[in-house]
């Protein structure tokens, strides 16, 4: 058994969606049967968020975001980079959720509780977000 | 693809039974049936989230939003039936303080 197994998705929107994205995790699921649900549901909410905010931070223009999912035996490692605009206005490291009527604004503050670690970086003309989640089983 | 089926199951009370994933695809179409329901009259809606395999923070604003179209025109909205995903993100998100789920769509408007 190799100590990491990676996979790999393209999304390019449009006519990507973040739908797209989601069906790439459910068919690395088929293949790891090991993963908990508790790590296979974080693991597609993050993802969905990530993509969403992707899109919507671009509406105007076609975007490219390349998925990377490394499975260990102790963690999973997602990591996202995409062509879209810089991102800017980092919100801050805490996970506070918006007002209870808010219709916007929960999705990073949703990764950041289910993550061990989220970094965000601008590499290249690229932005590169890498999640960590510590596997339950491990 | 998600479906949305509009079922009027007793005076007043109308269900909306959602299939599939409540993301950013979705969200727009859940926020449109619930305005068409509530324009027609129907201001008292049930979400039956049983079919709903995944909902994400777009999932979560849609429900917001609807909740705020039906108390508008004088109805109200009521969640019910969330899987085990979908607990989890009303839970962490605290949505679950102004949208708490009920057990059933038929449990939901007995209060």
């Amino acid at each position: 058994m190799p100590s990491q197994i990676e996979y790999t998705a393209v999304i390019r929107s449009p006519p990507d969606t973040v739908d797209d994205a989601h069906d790439f995790l459910t068919s690395v699921w088929g293949e790891l049967p090991d993963v908990s649900a508790a790590d296979r549901m974080a693991l597609e909410t993050v993802l969905s968020e990530l993509v969403t905010n992707v899109i919507q931070s671009n509406p105007h223009r076609e975007v490219q975001c390349d998925v990377t999912l490394k499975v260990a035996p102790d963690a999973l490692r997602l990591e996202t980079s995409d062509t879209g605009d810089q991102v800017e206005n980092l919100p801050t490291a805490t996970a506070e959720m918006p007002d209870d009527i808010a219709e916007h604004g929960r999705g990073l503050a949703l990764i950041r509780l289910l993550v061990d670690d989220l970094t965000y970086r601008h590499e290249g003309s690229q932005n590169v977000w890498r999640i960590l989640r510590t596997r339950a089983s491990a | 693809m998600t479906s949305f089926q509009v079922d009027e199951v007793r005076a007043g009370v109308s269900v909306i039974r959602v299939e599939g994933r409540l993301n950013m695809v979705a969200a727009p179409e859940l926020r449109d049936v619930v305005a068409q329901a509530v324009a027609s009259g129907r201001t008292r809606l049930v979400v039956d989230l049983s079919g709903v395999e995944f909902m994400d923070s777009s999932g979560l604003g849609a429900l917001i939003g609807a909740l705020k179209t039906t108390r508008q025109a004088g109805g109200d909205l009521r969640i019910a039936s969330p899987g085990e995903q979908v607990t989890m993100v009303l839970q962490l998100s605290n949505v679950d303080r102004i949208l708490k789920p009920y057990r059933s769509s038929d449990d939901a408007f007995t209060d």
